[in-house]
């Protein structure tokens, strides 16, 4: 049903749309910025770390240089990954809306389905754009900075130059699924409301109020139910034999909040009426 | 006002997901094996002889201990930082600073919860994989070769188990291995070692029998349920769950009689008897690697030819040998004075504090499963016991 309803058109004119957009670009430069000032930051720094000293993986940074894409991966998963996230996501619906162009959209024979898919994957194609900028930044001024080799991983097993490069791909499409249920949740509150900012600021407290529950043993019989609750297990793809185990998990529960907030997301908007 | 169809899929959509929540552990009850009795299971369990698997075991606990959780985020100093930095009013939002030392590794080690890979090849090959969070722990045996890896750390250590023809030094070396992998907080304990030594407690002193077919790790297994007949243990049962295939012991859960739910879990995730890829028992250490090499024989001689100084007390020296009263379940350990060091700086603590409760004659610590009593006269008294039994003992 989908891939009938799916207009390629529609599809390219919206991400044509987003990458034109001023904002998309800064946002990306400023993701971009994480990995390049943390490897300033430690390469000016006088100080060697000691191993198991700061944040993981960051004593591993001058050592080689590919692992400041990890570091930042790392750093920028807490805030700074969701809070661009919950821009686009947020966005997407009551942006349209405030500008008053959700009406013109929906005139020309588009579906609100259609349209609403459309939407939803344009932002997972921002967030792989996101988390791909992470590494590939990290790694292009770790490797100006730090030597570059292969890479050791948390079992102590080395690997080559070319499968280090295949664990950093995997490692942002881990991230990349880590925030498509973040994506969903964003796209249903945004159809409720014509303030875009309101969309976008619920979205990213959300992502906090999740972490935060995600931390109290309390409620343990709640973690696994929470979408941030796999965000950090990318290290596990960085353990040999590779452990997919976190992978599958957190693409199930991911799928479950597609699944949820999609259908809200469809009820609502399909039965919402446009005013603007 | 009529409610659009269109909401149908909003409420279908989670009513699928709650339904799927609810069935699918439902179906791993939905087994049906060949009835056998109690010995038979027994039987069939130590009959068990694979030598070639890999698998991922997950322990988890609930003793009502605090759980210490070693951010993996933040580091002593940075929590330090945070509390200067902080108005007080907010004080109570700093994370605790946990001391990282023996005893707070001790309390993480049997109250958290871990995932253990293990890859076992023929008698003497053996990798065990801690997997913690953005970090790992690994432990190598190859023949008599043997690493321990900490990627944290960034350390290893090294040596090799000498296997002569003397069987009886294997055993020793083998064991100071064990002793340092505990003194490293690396777990080596498996559903295994834990069935073996319940079943040796099986006699006249405990009720056994054979619980519901079940499914642990994808693979049918009989549940094995020993109860003890004491009324004194805090053990209410033991549920080991055998492979019917293999016969190797799965999952063990205790119950304890003050709660409910299980009070320790170890137990397969997943578990495959295929060939184990031999790669995996090789290790060179990393670059970078602090690496040690341990020399029992070496160790051993030092220990033994080192006299102390004169005057010298030890922090550790435990001032009377401890001495065991009772059998069985009702095994209680008695030491006529606290050891020395680590129970006076741990009372300071108010973690500590907190856990002790007053009873007439001293104080308690109290787990579900393991009771610890101070007399105020100084005696300890530690057992799988009530606080009643271990008063009338004390007295």
């Amino acid at each position: 049903m989908f891939a009938k309803s799916l207009s390629l058109s529609l599809m390219a004119s919206e991400l044509r749309v987003m990458f034109t957009r001023r904002r998309t670009w800064a946002m990306l430069a400023a993701i971009a910025l994480i990995p390049i000032l943390l490897a300033i930051a430690v390469a000016l720094s006088s100080e060697q770390l000691a191993p198991g000293e700061g944040p993981p993986f960051l004593d591993r940074v001058t050592q080689n240089g590919l692992f400041t894409g990890f570091t930042a991966t790392l750093l920028a998963l807490p805030l700074f990954l969701p809070l661009t996230i919950a821009v686009v996501a947020g966005d997407t619906i009551a942006g349209e809306a405030s500008l008053g162009t959700l009406r013109y959209l929906l005139i020309a024979p588009v579906g609100r389905l259609r349209l609403l898919v459309v939407k939803y994957l344009g932002t997972v194609v921002f967030a792989l754009a996101g988390t791909f900028t992470l590494m590939v930044f990290g790694g292009i001024i770790g490797a100006i900075l730090f030597p570059v080799g292969p890479v050791t991983l948390l079992s102590g097993d080395q690997i080559s130059l070319m499968e280090s490069f295949g664990r950093m791909a995997l490692v942002a499409l881990y991230t990349t699924i880590s925030m498509t249920g973040m994506l969903a949740l964003g796209l249903f509150i945004s159809t409720l409301t014509t303030v875009p900012v309101g969309a976008m600021a619920a979205t990213v407290v959300l992502a906090g109020v999740s972490q935060i529950l995600d931390n109290l043993p309390q409620l343990s019989w709640l973690h696994e139910w929470l979408f941030t609750h796999y965000w950090l297990d990318f290290a596990d793809l960085l353990r040999q034999p590779i452990e997919l185990g976190s992978m599958f998990s957190n693409a199930l529960l991911q799928l479950g909040y597609i699944a949820v907030f999609g259908a809200l997301a469809y009820s609502r908007f399909t039965t919402k009426d446009i005013l603007s | 006002m009529r409610i659009s169809k269109r909401w149908v899929p909003s409420i279908a959509v989670p009513a699928v997901i709650a339904v799927g929540a609810i069935a699918v552990p439902l179906q791993a009850n939905a087994i049906d094996l060949p009835d056998l009795s109690p010995q038979q299971v027994m039987v069939l369990m130590q009959g068990a002889d694979v030598t070639e698997f890999s698998g991922t075991i997950v322990k988890s606990s609930n003793l009502g201990l605090p759980t210490l959780e070693f951010s993996s985020m933040m580091s002593e100093d940075s929590i330090a930082q945070m509390e200067e930095k902080m108005p007080a009013e907010m004080a109570d939002f700093v994370p605790a600073v946990i001391e990282s030392n023996t005893l707070t590794q001790a309390i993480e080690l049997i109250s958290g919860s871990h995932t253990i890979r293990v890859y076992v090849s023929g008698q003497d090959k053996l990798r065990a994989q801690i997997l913690d969070p953005m970090s790992q722990r690994d432990l190598i045996v190859n023949g008599n070769e043997f690493w321990v890896y900490d990627a944290k750390m960034a350390t290893a250590l090294t040596g090799t188990i000498d296997i002569e023809a003397d069987p009886a030094k294997q055993a020793e070396a083998e064991q100071k291995v064990l002793d340092y992998a505990d003194s490293i907080a690396l777990d080596l304990s498996s559903p295994e070692a834990i069935a073996d030594y319940l079943v040796s407690m099986v006699d006249e002193t405990s009720q056994i029998e054979v619980g519901k077919d079940h499914s642990v790790a994808g693979r049918s297994a009989y549940q094995l349920i020993i109860s003890p007949d004491s009324q004194n243990s805090l053990v209410a049962s033991a549920a080991v769950s055998v492979d019917s295939e293999t016969g190797m012991p799965l999952r063990v859960e205790i119950f304890s009689t003050t709660q409910a739910e299980a009070a320790m879990t170890v137990g397969f995730e997943s578990i495959s008897f295929d060939s184990v890829d031999q790669g995996l028992f090789s290790f060179t250490p990393p670059a970078g690697t602090s690496v040690e090499t341990f020399d029992a024989d070496e160790l051993m001689a030092t220990l033994d030819g080192y006299e102390k100084p004169e005057g010298y007390v030890s922090d550790y020296e435990v001032p009377a040998e401890p001495e065991v009263l009772g059998s069985d379940w009702d095994s209680v350990v008695h030491l006529a004075a606290l050891p020395t060091d680590i129970p006076q700086d741990l009372m300071a603590t108010e973690l500590f504090a907190d856990m002790l409760t007053e009873v007439p004659g001293g104080k308690v610590f109290s787990t579900p499963l393991v009771n610890v009593l101070l007399t105020d006269s100084g005696e300890v008294y530690m057992g799988a016991v009530t606080i009643d039994y271990l008063l009338s003992l004390a007295n």
